[in-house]
């Protein structure tokens, strides 16, 4: 049985989601509107009474304004939604009403089309039960009847409708509703009251859901208005055989119910559009798009990508490069939507990265960052962040997860898999919270991939979603592709999976594969006594690259300089850090060596070069080392960035 | 710990109101399944005899009826009235109870006169009554799930379900008498369908009365902790 109302649900939605049917709706009015006009013409005033004129008159007139609407939601394509599709088949059904209603003014009294008149009546009473029952659909869907009360009521309506139906179709065999004489003449029978039973339970049902609806007065008077108007033209006319204006007085209805309740919609969809539409934008300027991202960085390869839902979410990704030597990755999903979940990402961004720029760890950053959403965002929304600092140096990766989805990794041999690493409670949940880090040791060759669970949790059309089983199985199967290539692969068959079903979620992802570095680096107390492990560290990397004895010999010489003025003046009195690194590149073999020191700033290349052809008595003191330095180095610059002192020299080997 | 006293009594007083509408369903119910089968057509403008003076006993039962469900109707206000102080969900219940009291009194009033009146207000009070019905377990189950009772909530979902399958055939029996009782030669069969009819609207009064003293022991048990 759940199988089967399953069946009809999708039935359901599948015909809500066909957009012919607003024009075929609207076809079908133009038909009957021209056809009632054709018939009147054909058919004559010979023997029509001036009340049965009146009725057709109003009957024809109705069916224009039927035409016209149905035409102008035709038009309005972007706004559709179920409501309108229920709307325009009210309108359609109508449409029908009245036609039907004309037709058997047409043919009273024509003994020759008894029958036609028997068909047009007993189609005429089912449609008064089919547009009761639509107009409750309508109300309940524009005034958002769902709690369980409503559920059950819509069931009994629903199941009501049938038993309807029936009797009405028994009036081909039975006069029970009505009669029509050998004569082709129409009258009521003895129970024609049965016939307004599911009327009046149904029009009871709507009251009563009007009555108990979270909805503005306005909206309420509206919607009675369907029940009272009718029955004002029901009391007024009742009385007379001739004036039969039910389905006039109802058209008026629902052109009040579109004037109110549909513009009023229009207006909210085009101010939330409007939100949206900002909302968007703030989401996508805020994310780094600009790729390849450090293509002078030969460590790694990165992409990522932000596919956004209709409704804007609040994902984001971000990557920066903390200093030369660490990469920051951050993958984040802001509860809610629109411009309230876009501007709440924004903050979060901006909070993350500074915090991170003050050089805290991961666990750290997070740490700060709650108590900072906590203290300042009343809007009971969180975020959901995975945040790691990869060395690209050795590889070393500290993450640290604040409910967020496990990253899935990659090594350099493997395949794709998740990592459950330790979750900490989302962002702006709790103040005071701590969050745990995670150390991983990436290979060369691994690839790390984040992303929001908008992948993992996309439906298609029977609500299936797409799962971490395809998701790694993809991966894997596109495991040797490039970072961006990866994405594509993912986004394209989450897209084959969903079909034309709606994105409810934005699809979030970023891929870094992390190459490995021929950086080596050593941090040392910045002491005379540190410059032969210095020299010693360097040598022994110069060795690995077959370097030149020359070379090797002019090296260490520089580092002499290098590292015992920093180890001499730096951090005087005091002994402070100093970082040596040896990087190499290719074509041509050539050694960078980067001494990098906190201590007081100092550029050693703002000393003019000494007089060497002066004499010993005559030459000033000092200078002579950087000017060997410059002279066998064949490249030596100097940077002071954020009150580091950053010399590098370079060395062709071949 | 008092917490849900006023639901307490309230419901107690909903429970007389439901004792008082079975006694009141079943005689009336009786009363018009004997003028069926007598053949004796209440609506008919002529009596004569015996005829009379069922008529004159449906008439005098009649308005102790209508009494009956004006003393069920103020009880059940009262009740769900106080009831609503713990749970608003409640007071949609009493404002239907109201409604459909009314309609059904004012509908009574045409029985005789005017038959299609009458067929459609007491639809429209029948319907009206579904839902006094389901906002009444409605809040139960609310107040079931404010008490942590799972067993007891779901218990309401599923009579609430069975509630509205019954006035559903109610609904489909009220259709087949008023059809079948006009013709003499069905009014048999409209007879049975009235003992169905009855049978089934006290079957309705039972459940909502069972169930209201599983809630109320539900609350007694809150109670003491």
């Amino acid at each position: 049985m759940s199988k089967f109302i399953q069946f009809l649900y999708h039935k359901k939605v599948f015909l809500a989601q066909q957009t012919w049917m607003v024009p075929a709706c609207f076809g079908l009015s133009c038909v009957l509107t021209v056809s009632g006009v054709i018939l009147l013409a054909l058919r004559g005033f010979e023997g029509v009474h001036p009340e049965w004129m009146f009725s057709m008159g109003a009957d024809i007139f109705c069916m224009a304004i039927c035409t016209m609407l149905c035409f102008s939601q035709t038009l309005n394509r972007k706004n559709r939604s179920e409501d309108t599709y229920v709307f325009v088949t009210l309108l359609t059904t109508c449409a029908l009403a009245l036609f039907l209603d004309q037709a058997s003014w047409l043919v009273q009294g024509n003994a020759a089309l008894r029958y036609l008149n028997l068909t047009v009546n007993v189609l005429f009473y089912m449609l008064g039960s089919i547009l009761i029952y639509l107009f409750w659909k309508y109300i309940r869907g524009a005034l958002k009847l769902y709690d369980l009360p409503m559920q059950i009521a819509d069931l009994f309506v629903t199941a009501m409708l049938f038993p309807s139906l029936l009797l009405c179709l028994i009036n081909f065999f039975y006069p029970l509703f009505f009669e029509v004489s050998a004569e082709g003449v129409y009258q009521r029978a003895a129970q024609w009251d049965v016939s307004q039973v599911y009327l009046s339970i149904t029009l009871a049902v709507v009251l009563v859901a009007i009555t108990f609806a979270k909805a503005s007065r306005k909206e309420r008077l509206v919607a009675i208005s369907f029940i009272a108007i009718p029955l004002l033209n029901q009391l007024l006319t009742s009385t007379s055989f001739g004036i039969s204006t039910q389905y006039a007085a109802m058209t008026v209805s629902i052109v009040l119910i579109y004037g109110v309740l549909f513009a009023d919609r229009e207006k909210t969809l085009a101010s939330t559009e409007m939100e949206l539409g900002v909302a968007a934008k703030i989401q996508v300027d805020m994310l780094p798009r600009s790729f390849p991202f450090l293509p002078e960085r030969p460590e790694f390869d990165l992409y990522a990508s932000m596919t956004p839902a209709k409704e804007v979410g609040g994902d984001f990704y971000d990557f920066f490069m903390v200093d030369d030597g660490h990469l920051a990755l951050v993958m984040a999903d802001v509860s809610g939507k629109g411009i309230p979940a876009a501007l709440y990402m924004m903050s979060s961004k901006i909070l993350i990265k500074n915090t991170v720029m003050t050089g805290k760890s991961p666990g750290e950053v997070l740490k700060a960052v709650n108590r900072e959403l906590c203290q300042n965002h009343e809007q009971e929304m969180f975020v959901t962040v995975w945040l790691g600092i990869l060395n690209l140096f050795d590889g070393t990766l500290v993450s640290a997860n604040a409910g967020h989805e496990y990253p899935i990794l990659k090594t350099p041999d493997g395949d794709f898999e998740l990592i459950k690493s330790k979750h900490g409670f989302v962002l702006g949940g709790f103040p005071g919270l701590k969050y745990k880090e995670t150390v991983t040791q990436l290979q060369p060759g691994s690839k790390l991939f984040l992303y929001t669970d908008g992948v993992p949790e996309a439906e298609n059309e029977t609500h299936e979603q797409y799962g971490f089983d395809r998701f790694l199985h993809t991966l894997n199967k596109n495991r040797d592709d490039t970072p961006e290539n990866l994405l594509a692969a993912v986004r394209n068959n989450v897209k084959h999976f969903t079909q034309d079903h709606a994105q409810f979620d934005d699809l979030t992802m970023l891929c870094v594969h992390y190459r490995g570095s021929n950086m080596k680096e050593l941090t040392i107390d910045a002491a005379v006594e540190n410059i032969a492990l210095v020299t010693d560290f360097v040598t022994e990397e110069l060795e690995k690259m077959n370097c030149p004895l020359k070379a090797q010999t002019q090296i260490a010489v520089a580092i002499d300089e290098l590292f015992g003025n920093i180890a001499n003046y730096a951090y005087t009195p005091d002994i402070g850090k100093a970082t040596v690194r040896v990087t190499f590149e290719q074509e041509p073999l050539s050694v960078i060596i980067t001494f990098i020191d906190n201590g007081k700033p100092f550029n050693p290349l703002e000393q003019s070069d000494p007089d060497i052809h002066a004499s010993i008595d005559e030459r000033k003191q000092g200078g002579l080392g950087i000017f060997l330095v410059k002279k066998t180095m064949d490249m030596v610059e100097y940077e002071c960035v954020d009150g580091q002192n950053i010399l590098k020299i370079k060395k062709n080997l071949e | 710990m008092n917490q849900f006293i006023h639901v307490q009594k309230g419901i107690k007083k909903i429970m007389i109101a439901q004792i008082v509408a079975i006694v009141s369903t079943v005689f009336s119910s009786v009363l018009s399944f004997l003028l069926l089968l007598l053949g004796i057509n209440v609506s008919s403008a002529e009596y004569s005899g015996p005829e009379l003076i069922w008529i004159m006993i449906y008439a005098v039962l009649g308005f102790f009826s209508v009494v009956a469900i004006v003393v069920t109707m103020i009880i059940s206000i009262w009740g769900f009235l106080q009831a609503s102080k713990d749970e608003p969900e409640f007071k949609k219940a009493m404002i239907c109870t109201a409604v459909s009291g009314t309609v059904l009194v004012f509908g009574s009033v045409f029985h005789i006169p005017n038959g299609a009146i009458y067929t459609i207000l007491t639809s429209v009070a029948s319907i009206v009554e579904m839902f006094v019905a389901i906002f009444g377990l409605s809040g139960m189950i609310i107040i079931a799930d404010r008490c942590e009772r799972s067993d007891v909530k779901a218990s309401g979902n599923f009579w609430m379900k069975i509630m509205v399958l019954t006035y559903f055939i109610i609904s489909i029996n009220a259709l087949v008498i008023r059809i079948f009782e006009l013709s003499s030669q069905a009014r048999m069969i409209s007879a049975i369908f009235g003992v169905f009819d009855l049978v089934l609207s006290a079957s309705q009064y039972i459940i909502f009365w069972m169930y209201s003293r599983k809630v109320l022991h539900m609350l007694k048990h809150y109670q003491e902790g």
